[in-house]
């Protein structure tokens, strides 16, 4: 459909998967020799503060972000950015509540995996088995969408048949998966996400000063639709109550995300993550407001487009010389494959490390562990390219498990687990059943709007902890070591556990 | 190394991080009524279609601006707020 210049864009998309597989092999060179689980999972908790904050916002940022959002702006206006201003304080409800936290945690206790840092805090295998097994498969479904993404991106711009898309990001991606591990994903992330941010900041400049400056862009806006420049927006987009689960859902339901979460388990020290921090905060607050833009532009640019979803690509193949289109364009590859890679390292992670090696082989490690981790990447890459050229029928709703689904189901499960000393494997277990179990049944019985207009996310955040503080009282603490290691509490008296004491220790 | 000390030295740094992840629950929830609350005002119930910069009013001063807030509040909290690890 953009054929005119295709062949100078997917030359740049190939010079930048170039880059991107050179980045790969520079960062897999890196790795140490020793444990290669830790190596492999977490970098060997040697990960700085560049590459934290930006393989951190580079899994965050999906196709979706690239795509969806842009599609969701063309379509409804200016209430998208309400919609999505929630990720204005997602960095500090991350880094601040689950970050400093959860790294600590794995330093002491070696964890490696999302499914590991419940596992020995309930000392329950079950939790472990049961986190890895809904990793597994709505990971799974996520990369599916993120394939099926990738091939359109590709198909649109460059004409490329959708199958051989499918096939290239998915081999692409496991091969720097597999041979570098964390260290690779990480380095890759952050090259893809400094793309991304160039991209975003070029797009808007050369979109906006083609249509004109902002006030040309709102005043065409209003001539069209006074809906589009007010909220709620066209057909009751974004009426008041789904605004406030939107500024709920968007920076609560990541500390549930499994992918987001083990990224604490990588960092060197808490000045590594307080720098990650500040420079993840600062993208977040470029890179949103102005894919904002974006969308919003590409309505006037481009009133009579096929798909909202082309909004992005093609204000990008409309706005800019052929040469840098190509390398905008490689934005939402970026996104698409760095959260990809996430979620195959994780997904991977998730069958040799927490269910195999924790209840089959103990033992596993050196070569074996190589050899078995790296078959498992390319086994749920083929799975993951078989469902993407064949889709399932449910995948959509599969998808939004994924993302709402998956924050409902683990967000208090793990907060509790690293706060909250009375917190149990019961009350665990009933977090994980009870989130997931209400959100499953609401999303399929009333869809994305529940009672009361509300998310279902919400309701089920809301359960989730009810059910935790329900099962943690229903059953005993766990052991005295265990709450040791993880509050440095010790002893009982009276049949509780006293606190040290909180002024003596100040 | 004296275990009581070391189990004091945990118990503090637990204590520490959940009192700052509870001020990033705060600032989480200033943001939330700043956002959504001006942004219903001047957006949904008195929505005069003015502009600020070129962008609609109540998009300016309920997401851009806080937008800009949180990002400056996000970075004042990582640098003075957050405590580095005891044993640093």
């Amino acid at each position: 459909m953009y054929s005119e210049n295709s062949t100078q864009v997917a030359l740049i998309i190939g010079l930048y998967l170039a880059i991107t597989f050179l980045f790969a092999f520079i960062s897999g060179r890196r790795n140490k020799q020793g444990d290669f689980m830790e190596e492999y999972f977490v970098g060997g908790r040697q990960i700085g503060p560049w590459v934290l904050g930006l393989t951190w916002i580079a899994t965050m940022a999906s196709g979706g972000t690239f795509i969806g959002v842009p599609g969701l702006l063309y379509s409804y206006g200016w209430s998208v950015f309400l919609w999505i201003a929630g990720f204005m304080v997602v960095i500090t409800t991350g880094f601040g509540i689950l970050g400093k936290r959860i790294g600590q945690i794995g330093r002491k206790t070696g964890a490696l995996t999302f499914p590991d840092l419940l596992r020995d805090r309930f000392e329950s295998p079950a939790i472990g088995i049961l986190s890895a097994l809904m990793i597994v498969v709505l990971y799974l479904a996520f990369m599916v969408a993120q394939y099926t993404a990738g091939a359109r991106v590709l198909e649109a711009v460059v004409g490329l048949p959708y199958h051989w898309g499918v096939i290239g990001f998915a081999v692409s991606v496991a091969l720097y998966t597999a041979y570098g591990g964390f260290r690779a994903v990480a380095w890759t992330d952050s090259f893809q996400a400094v793309v991304m941010l160039l991209g975003v900041i070029l797009t808007a400049w050369f979109a906006v000063d083609l249509a004109g400056g902002l006030e040309k862009i709102n005043t065409a806006l209003i001539n069209e639709s006074k809906e589009l420049v007010s909220g709620p927006g066209p057909d009751n987009f974004l009426p008041l109550v789904t605004a406030l689960s939107f500024f709920i859902l968007m920076p609560l339901s990541q500390l549930g995300q499994p992918a987001l979460v083990s990224r604490f388990l990588t960092f060197t020290d808490t000045r590594a993550l307080k720098r990650a921090a500040l420079l993840t905060g600062l993208y977040v607050c470029l890179m949103y407001p102005l894919i904002m833009l974006v969308g919003v532009t590409s309505r006037v640019l481009l009133p009579e487009i096929e798909s909202p979803d082309h909004a992005l690509t093609a204000t990008v193949m409309m706005a800019l010389p052929a040469a840098l289109a190509g390398f905008i364009i490689a934005a939402p590859v970026s996104a698409i494959m760095s959260s990809l890679s996430s979620f195959l390292l994780v997904t991977a992670g998730a069958v040799v490390r927490d269910i195999y090696q924790h209840n089959v082989n103990p033992d596993l490690s050196g070569d074996k562990a190589k050899t078995l981790t790296h078959v498992m990447t390319f086994v749920i890459t083929l799975i993951g390219v078989a469902l993407a050229l064949n889709p399932p029928e449910y995948l959509q709703l599969i998808v939004v498990f994924a993302g709402a689904g998956l924050g409902a189901t683990f967000a208090w499960p793990t907060i509790l687990a690293i706060f909250w000393p009375r917190m149990n494997r019961v009350g665990c277990l009933a977090g994980i059943i009870g989130g997931f179990g209400s959100f499953v049944i609401q999303y399929t019985t009333m869809g994305s709007s529940s009672l009361l207009g509300v998310h279902p996310f919400v309701w089920s955040f809301l359960l989730s902890l009810a059910f935790c503080v329900a099962g943690s009282w229903l059953a005993p603490r766990q052991s005295n070591e265990v709450l040791e290691i993880y509050f440095g509490e010790r002893s009982r008296h009276g049949g509780k556990l006293r606190h040290a004491t909180y002024d003596a220790v100040q | 190394m004296n275990p009581d000390a070391n189990n004091n030295s945990d118990r503090r740094y637990y204590l520490r991080t959940r009192r700052e992840a509870a001020v990033a629950g705060l600032i989480w929830l200033v943001f939330l009524v700043w956002t959504v609350g001006v942004s219903y005002w001047l957006g949904y119930v008195h929505n005069d279609f003015s502009t600020v910069m070129g962008l609609p009013t109540w998009i300016f001063w309920g997401v851009l601006v806080p937008f800009g807030a949180a990002t400056l509040a996000n970075s004042l909290y990582a640098f003075f707020y957050l405590e580095d690890d005891p044993q640093q």
